[in-house]
């Protein structure tokens, strides 16, 4: 994992913490980590959410409104384990 | 691991460091816009990429952690409410209907406001099945006295025919279950 996408995956991580097991939907996902991270891609968004997924970090909801995600154990986990 | 050295941002006095948080986190500023509140009305000059790092260290997940308080509020009412019976499960999908629209810059307040009116209604509602019941069982005592002052009346009539009087005591028990039934 490369520096930009460790940032990505814990940016991801952290935001989804604050919502402490509330589904966020994807829109609003992208919305709060693209202004913590300069200038994120939609290609980078994804394929870190398919990551954190693939690694059970973070489990996720088909709904009518778009993909719906929250932070799993696994993920809290790993964000006390990679905390600043 | 050493700590990020803190920039212009990090040292803002706190009511500005605050606004700060608000505007990008709830308001939901562009940094552009951000650069220029803070020149206009701290005398504070920045950039994107210090507005980008100040984000990812205080703002990030703000929102939704104040969202997630206010649901759980929302939720609190509903369970606190006696009259509704609502499961963990209706619940649950009150609080994260409850969240979303807290979290969307678009939403309006008309639908939270919705959701609390759904705890009026259901107490009204209560109350209407209450006078509801309180009205059958009005009816039914009414129905049940006007039939027994009948059938008594007709009881004295026929009290010396035994024959006559064993029939019309199985009628009236049938006539006073049958009012009894139609009334629950």
């Amino acid at each position: 994992m490369t520096d930009r996408e460790f940032l990505i995956h814990r940016n991801i991580l952290r935001s989804l913490r604050y919502a402490d097991g509330l589904l966020v939907l994807s829109s609003h996902l992208r919305e709060d980590v693209g202004m913590a991270t300069p200038q994120l891609t939609q290609t980078e968004f994804v394929d870190a959410l398919d990551a954190a997924e693939g690694k059970q970090l973070v489990t996720s909801v088909r709904s009518e409104r778009g993909m719906k995600y929250k932070i799993s154990d696994q993920g809290r986990a790993w964000l006390s384990e990679n905390s600043i | 691991m050493a700590t990020k050295p803190k920039g212009k941002l990090d040292k803002l006095p706190p009511e500005q460091f605050d606004l700060l948080v608000e505007w990008l986190s709830i308001e939901g500023i562009t940094y552009v816009e951000a650069i220029t509140r803070l020149d206009d009305q701290f005398g504070v000059s920045s950039t994107p990429s210090a507005l980008c790092k100040f984000y990812e260290r205080y703002c990030l997940g703000y929102k939704n952690s104040r969202a997630k308080s206010l649901s759980s509020q929302v939720r609190q009412m509903f369970e606190s409410d006696p009259d509704n019976n609502f499961g963990d499960a209706t619940l649950k999908a009150i609080e994260q209907r409850a969240f979303e629209l807290s979290v969307a810059k678009d939403a309006s307040v008309k639908e939270l406001n919705t959701l609390a009116g759904i705890l009026g209604d259901s107490r009204r509602l209560e109350l209407q099945q209450r006078k509801l019941e309180l009205d059958v069982n009005k009816w039914r005592s009414a129905v049940k006295t006007d039939i027994e002052k009948g059938l008594d009346a007709l009881q004295a009539e026929i009290k010396g025919n035994a024959q006559a009087l064993e029939l019309f005591n199985q009628m009236k028990a049938i006539f006073i279950k049958s009012v009894e039934e139609t009334a629950g």
